[in-house]
C-alpha cells in the first residue's frame, strides 16, 4: 500500500508526458473534411502551391566554389589531377 | 381551448422554423459553406426529445442524399444536439408514451443513440457507450443497409456512425492503456475491433449488384475504405487493405468513381500515397499524393502539411527538391537542412539533419525513407567528382578524398565500393567497378540518368 503511495507521484508525472505524446500522435491524423464537394483541379492547374515549388535542375548545379577549390588542390597533391590540366 | 390553439401554433411555428433553417443550410451547402453555427441554430430549436424526433423524421421522409448529408450530424455523438441534457436518456425504447420514428430500423438506431449519449454524458461509462455504438452499427447494417435494397440516400448517416465508433474505440483504448500498462500489446484493442463492424457493412455495400450511383450502395465504399485506412494505419495492418483498394479500382473502371465525393477522393489519395510509399511504389505514391495536395482545399492547412510530409521524400527520390518557400509556408523547416544536404551531396550534413529532428521524422514514419536519401547525396557528390575529373574512369581515391573533405571519416575503400555497387545496381549510376584497378568506369552516355527516369 505504502509502496503504491510512494509511486503515485511518479506515475502521476508519467501520464502527463504520455498524454502529450499521444496528443501529438492524434494530431497527426488526417482531419475529416466538413464539406464534401468542391471542384477538382486538373494536373496542370495554375496554383501558387502546385506550380513552381519543385526544382529538378539541382543535380546539375556545381558545388560551392570553396569546396571545389579545396578538392582540386587535394587531387593535385595526390596526383589524380595533373597540374597541366589546371 | 386557447391553450391548445396556442400550442398548435407554436408547433407549426417550430416546424416552419426548422424548414426555414433547412432551406438556408441547403443553399449554403451548395456554395460549399456549411458550418457548425448553422447546425447549432437548428439544434437550438430543439427544446425536447419530441422536437428532436420530429427533426429526424423530417430529414428521413425526404429520402434524399443531400438532405441526409446535411443532417447526418444529428445522428452523431459529436452532433450539435449531443450536449442537450434532455436527450441523455437511458432505455428510451422501453418508455411508455415515447416519440417514434416511422421506420423501425431508424427508430431503434435513434433510441440506441440516446442511450449512447446517456452513457457518455450522464453515466460517464465510455465502454458501455462503445458497446451501444456497436449495436447501432449492427442495426444499421441489418435493418437499413440490407433491407432497403434500391436506395442509398441514408449512407451519409452511416459515415457519421463509423466515425463515432472509431472515436469511442480510441477513447476507451486510451483509458485502458493507462490503467494496465504492463499487460503487453498482444490484446486486440477496441480500435482494432471497431474495424470489423465497418468491414461487415463494407461487404454488404460492395456486393450490391446495382451500378447506378443513384441507388447503389457501392458509392459508399470509398468512405468506408478511408475509415478502415485510418484504423489499419494506426494498428499497422496495411496488408488488410488490399481487397478494399481493389474494390475501389474496380469502381474506377465501372465509372462509379465520379460519384464519390471530393472529400473522400482526397483522403483516399492521401492514404493510398502513404501506403505506396511504404511499398516503395514511388510513381503511384507521387501521383496519389500530388492529387491529394492539389485538391485539398487551402483552408485545410494541417491536411496539406500532412500530405507534404510524405510527398517531399517521394519527390526527392524522384529528383525534385521542394523550394524553401514551400517548406516555410507549411512549417516544415525540419526538411530545410535535409534538402540542402542532399543538394550539395553532403552525407555528413544529411546525417546531422536526420539526427537533429529524428523524433519528428520517426513519428511521421519517414525516417527510414529519408535515410535512404544518402544514396542520392552520394550520387550527387560522385557526379560532381566526375565533372571535375573530366574523365569517365575515376580512381576511388578521388571519391575518398572528397568524402574526407566533407569530414566523412568512417567510410573506407571497401565500403565505398559497396556504396557504388548499390548505386549501379539501382540504376542510379551507369558503369562498372574495377576492383583490381580501384576504379569506377562510367558509361560514356548518361552515366547519371535523371532520377525521375528510375522507378524502383
Amino acid at each position: 500500500m505504502s509502496q503504491q503511495k510512494k509511486d503515485s507521484p511518479a506515475l502521476g508525472a508519467a501520464p502527463a508526458k504520455d498524454e502529450k505524446t499521444k496528443k501529438t500522435l492524434d494530431d497527426e491524423e488526417f482531419e475529416e473534411f466538413r464539406v464534401q464537394e468542391w471542384t477538382e483541379k486538373k494536373a496542370d492547374a495554375a496554383d501558387e502551391d502546385n506550380a513552381n515549388v519543385w526544382e529538378d535542375n539541382w543535380e546539375d548545379e556545381t558545388l560551392d566554389d570553396e569546396f571545389a577549390k579545396q578538392l582540386k588542390e587535394e587531387l593535385i597533391k595526390t596526383g589524380h589531377i595533373s597540374q597541366a590540366t589546371n | 381551448m386557447l391553450d391548445i390553439d396556442k400550442s398548435r401554433a407554436t408547433e407549426r411555428d417550430k416546424r416552419e422554423k426548422f424548414h426555414q433553417t433547412d432551406v438556408q443550410v441547403r443553399e449554403s451547402a451548395r456554395e460549399g459553406m456549411i458550418n457548425w453555427e448553422k447546425r447549432m441554430e437548428v439544434a437550438n430549436r430543439i427544446s425536447d426529445v419530441r422536437d428532436y424526433f420530429r427533426l429526424l423524421h423530417e430529414v428521413l421522409v425526404e429520402t434524399d442524399w443531400e438532405q441526409c448529408e446535411l443532417h447526418a450530424h444529428f445522428f452523431s455523438i459529436q452532433g450539435p444536439h449531443a450536449t442537450l441534457p434532455f436527450l441523455h436518456i437511458e432505455n428510451y425504447e422501453d418508455r411508455y408514451d415515447r416519440a417514434y420514428l416511422e421506420d423501425d430500423g431508424f427508430d431503434q438506431i435513434v433510441c440506441l443513440h440516446l442511450q449512447a449519449l446517456y452513457y457518455i454524458h450522464v453515466a460517464e461509462n465510455l465502454e458501455n457507450a462503445y458497446a451501444t455504438q456497436t449495436q447501432i452499427m449492427q442495426v444499421f447494417n441489418k435493418e437499413v443497409i440490407q433491407k432497403k435494397k434500391e436506395e442509398n440516400w441514408f449512407m451519409p448517416i452511416f459515415y457519421q456512425l463509423c466515425t463515432d465508433l472509431r472515436t469511442l474505440a480510441k477513447k476507451v483504448d486510451d483509458m485502458t492503456v493507462k490503467e494496465d500498462d504492463d499487460e503487453g500489446e498482444t490484446e486486440t484493442t477496441y480500435y482494432e475491433q471497431s474495424a470489423s463492424y465497418i468491414m461487415e457493412a463494407f461487404r454488404a455495400c460492395v456486393s450490391d449488384v446495382r451500378n447506378d450511383p443513384g441507388t447503389s450502395k457501392k458509392v459508399a465504399i470509398l468512405n468506408m475504405t478511408n475509415q478502415l485506412f485510418r484504423i489499419y494505419f494506426k494498428i499497422n495492418k496495411l496488408n488488410l487493405l488490399k481487397p478494399l483498394i481493389r474494390a475501389v479500382e474496380n469502381a474506377q473502371q465501372s465509372g462509379l468513381y465520379d460519384s464519390f465525393s471530393m472529400a473522400d477522393k482526397v483522403s483516399f489519395n492521401y492514404f493510398l500515397g502513404r501506403k505506396a510509399m511504404f511499398d516503395a511504389k514511388l510513381a503511384l505514391a507521387e501521383s496519389s499524393l500530388l492529387y491529394a495536395f492539389r485538391n485539398c482545399p487551402p483552408e485545410y492547412v494541417e491536411n496539406k502539411r500532412r500530405i507534404l510530409i510524405y510527398l517531399i521524400p517521394v519527390k526527392m527520390f524522384l529528383g525534385q527538391m521542394p523550394k524553401k518557400e514551400l517548406l516555410h509556408k507549411y512549417e516544415l523547416d525540419q526538411f530545410v537542412q535535409i534538402v540542402e544536404a542532399v543538394r550539395i551531396g553532403n552525407v555528413k550534413k544529411l546525417d546531422e539533419a536526420l539526427w537533429r529532428d529524428e523524433a519528428f521524422f520517426i513519428q511521421c514514419g519517414i525516417y527510414l525513407m529519408l535515410e535512404k536519401l544518402r544514396a542520392i547525396a552520394f550520387r550527387k557528390l560522385f557526379k560532381f567528382c566526375s565533372v571535375l575529373m573530366e574523365n569517365h574512369m575515376i580512381h576511388l581515391d578521388v571519391f575518398l578524398t572528397a568524402l574526407r573533405l566533407q569530414n566523412v571519416t568512417d567510410i573506407d575503400c571497401d565500403e565505398l565500393e559497396c556504396i557504388i555497387a548499390n548505386l549501379i545496381y539501382d540504376g542510379r549510376i551507369k558503369g562498372y567497378l574495377s576492383h583490381q584497378h580501384k576504379k569506377l568506369v562510367l558509361s560514356k552516355k548518361e552515366a547519371f540518368p535523371p532520377l525521375s527516369s528510375i522507378y524502383m
